[in-house]
């Protein structure tokens, strides 16, 4: 019994009802997320993502994306040529950006970044951009082809 | 507008403070700020008159690390209907 005393004691906050540190200041608005935060010469990123579930992309310009005032770099699929594209949580079959074609509407094809917000999502939003993800395949039968293991 | 930073510098406001601190009624705080102005908009029209009224209430606001549990509680307290 004696020990269990001590360790009790020792442990401070165990077995007792403790407020959160944090409490205050999120409950006053004050506390800053991670979408507040500013520092000099941070850039800004956005990413097109496919308005399609399933189709082939035909051909991405970046040329006029690329020459706005603002914009630092536009990356598409075309620079993951020398490293590992793929990650996932469970299996590695995710690519860090669309690989020729997309498999969800949602997954992302370019990125941007920009020296301004408002220069990355015009960017990620332009028709332009957008209309490089081609039209939608006729046959959903891309993501077998691949031949990566799926979890069942 | 009201904001949560207007509502903070309301004399209520402690109260409200106090009963969500107490019960672990926030986690990330992300939806604080919504939980917040809604119920102490709920609280000053006087509607919540049980625990029904009170997640009727706050069924607009949603809140993806407490589990809801905490902020009902709070709330209850806070319009002392019984959780």
């Amino acid at each position: 019994v004696s020990r269990i005393e001590e360790v009790q004691v020792s442990a401070g906050a165990v077995g007792q009802s403790v407020p959160r540190r944090d409490a205050d200041e999120k409950l006053r608005g004050k506390a800053q997320f991670a979408g507040d935060i500013l520092v000099p010469r941070m850039l800004h990123g956005k990413v097109l993502r496919s308005p399609y579930p399933n189709a082939r992309i035909t051909s991405i310009d970046t040329t006029d994306a690329e020459k706005m005032p603002g914009v630092v770099c536009v990356l598409t699929a075309a620079d993951l040529a020398d490293l590992d594209p793929y990650w996932g949580h469970a299996i590695r079959d995710r690519p860090v950006v669309a690989i020729d074609r997309v498999r969800f509407a949602g997954e992302p094809v370019a990125a941007v970044a920009a020296e301004d917000e408002a220069t990355a999502v015009a960017v990620a939003s332009s028709s332009a951009a957008t209309a490089a993800t081609g039209s939608p395949a006729n046959r959903t039968r891309s993501i077998a082809t691949t031949g990566r293991s799926r979890m069942a | 507008v009201p904001t949560v930073e207007g509502l903070a510098e309301r004399p209520e406001f402690e109260r409200l403070a106090d009963a969500f601190t107490r019960h672990a009624a926030l986690q990330c705080g992300f939806c604080t700020p919504g939980m917040l102005l809604t119920v102490a908009a709920l609280l000053e029209t006087g509607e919540l008159t049980s625990v029904e009224e009170v997640k009727r209430g706050l069924a607009g606001n949603l809140c993806r690390c407490t589990g809801y549990r905490g902020i009902l509680e709070a709330v209850c307290e806070l319009a002392e209907v019984t959780a």
